[in-house]
């Protein structure tokens, strides 16, 4: 049995990114960066994503394979769900499943003992999650707020979650980690409770 | 000097201020640290300010309470008794409140005045339009969010900062309560 780990950055009003805003909204510090170079150089976990964090990322990895985050990415043994990808995929290390992301991520959660954490893809994690097969759920609360310009809400199309918090922690004096385990509610709370 | 305006409110963790379902207050996750922390805050001497819309919810729910209603907590009862201006231009005096001032005329004005005038700090609590109006002026020194553990993808209704413009944040102060909510104060800065 393997747990798995969902996890996004976010702005404090809840978006992925916001139009003209940097990497990191240009608010990461020493200490988040090597949290997350640690995080990155463990290879005993998979990495789930979608097509598109694929596309994406596997780009990035090609135009700078020096980098020593893509490269540990690219050293990471990964898996991508998607019905329009051809294998074989050009990134290496990368294991493409054309079928049910839930039913495999169940079986991935059955037979491996390696952790599971996704990168990016929020419409594979809002299935995952609605799926209730993700253990814990992550997020950094960067110190903005993109009324004005926000994009890629993280929860949009979520059901509704109870979340029992298990670690908290500031990075740089900024940045707030905030770690749950989700419970998804079949419907609003307090009916038949 | 100044007055200090803090803009205080509640919030899911997918940032929604209230929802259409069974939640209850406070997601149904209040504890007695929060509740304590709360009673502190409101303890001192302030001023709030609320908008109209917020103003009237309130005063329904008191309304409408029996002695158990969560909108009879104690800090509540003592939000209630701290002196308010509620900025409104339908509402009319009196109203069903210890000590609230009705002040007609644009929010920005308003609470650019009180924050000269104020000997005391100012607070307000939801009002989200009337915080939206006044982060983007710069008239808000803190901007206190208090993150329940809950995503109401679902039932949220009432994004806390959809009509906000882009800020930078200041993280001041951040604070675990009761094993699970989590209270982060930040200095906001147009972006």
């Amino acid at each position: 049995m393997s747990s798995l780990m969902v996890d996004f950055i976010i702005s404090l009003d809840g978006y992925g990114a916001g139009e003209g805003w940097p990497g990191y909204w240009g608010m990461e510090g020493p200490e988040y960066l090597a949290f997350v170079e640690k995080e990155e150089s463990d290879h005993e976990h998979i990495a789930l994503m979608g097509a598109t964090t694929y596309r994406l990322m596997s780009g990035f990895a090609a135009e700078m394979p020096d980098d020593p985050g893509f490269a540990a990415m690219t050293a990471t043994p990964k898996v991508v769900f998607s019905s329009t990808l051809e294998a074989p995929l050009s990134w290496a290390n990368t294991e493409l499943i054309d079928g049910d992301a839930v039913e495999a991520v169940k079986d991935m959660k059955e037979r491996d003992s390696r952790p599971l954490r996704t990168i990016g893809s929020r419409s594979l994690c809002r299935s995952l999650l609605e799926a209730g097969v993700v253990d814990c759920f992550r997020v950094v609360v960067f110190p903005v707020i993109t009324g004005a310009t926000g994009q890629e809400r993280i929860f949009d199309g979520y059901p509704d979650i109870a979340l029992d918090l298990v670690d908290s922690h500031t990075f740089d004096g900024r940045l707030q980690l905030l770690e749950y385990v989700p419970t998804v509610l079949e419907g609003p709370p307090g009916v038949g409770d | 000097m100044t007055a200090t305006y803090t803009f205080d409110v509640f919030s899911s963790l997918d940032g929604y201020g209230s929802n259409t379902g069974d939640w209850g207050g406070y997601w149904g996750k209040q504890g007695p640290e929060l509740l304590d922390h709360r009673l502190a805050l409101y303890d001192a001497e302030q001023r709030m300010v609320l908008g109209a819309n917020t103003f009237r919810a309130f005063a329904q729910m008191l309304a409408s309470s029996t002695e158990e209603s969560e909108v009879r907590d104690p800090w509540v009862t003592r939000m209630r008794n701290l002196p308010a201006t509620v900025v409104s231009t339908t509402l009319e005096e009196p109203l069903d409140w210890p000590d609230a001032t009705v002040v007609r005329g644009d929010a920005v004005d308003v609470v650019a005045r009180l924050k000269e005038e104020s000997d005391v700090p100012l607070r307000s609590h939801g009002s989200l339009s009337l915080n939206w109006a006044l982060m983007a002026a710069g008239l808000v020194d803190r901007v206190q969010v208090t993150v329940f553990p809950v995503i109401t993808g679902h039932t949220g209704l009432e994004p806390i900062f959809r009509g906000a413009a882009d800020f930078d944040l200041e993280l001041v102060e951040s604070r675990t309560l009761d094993g699970h909510t989590q209270e982060l104060i930040y200095r906001p800065t147009l972006h």
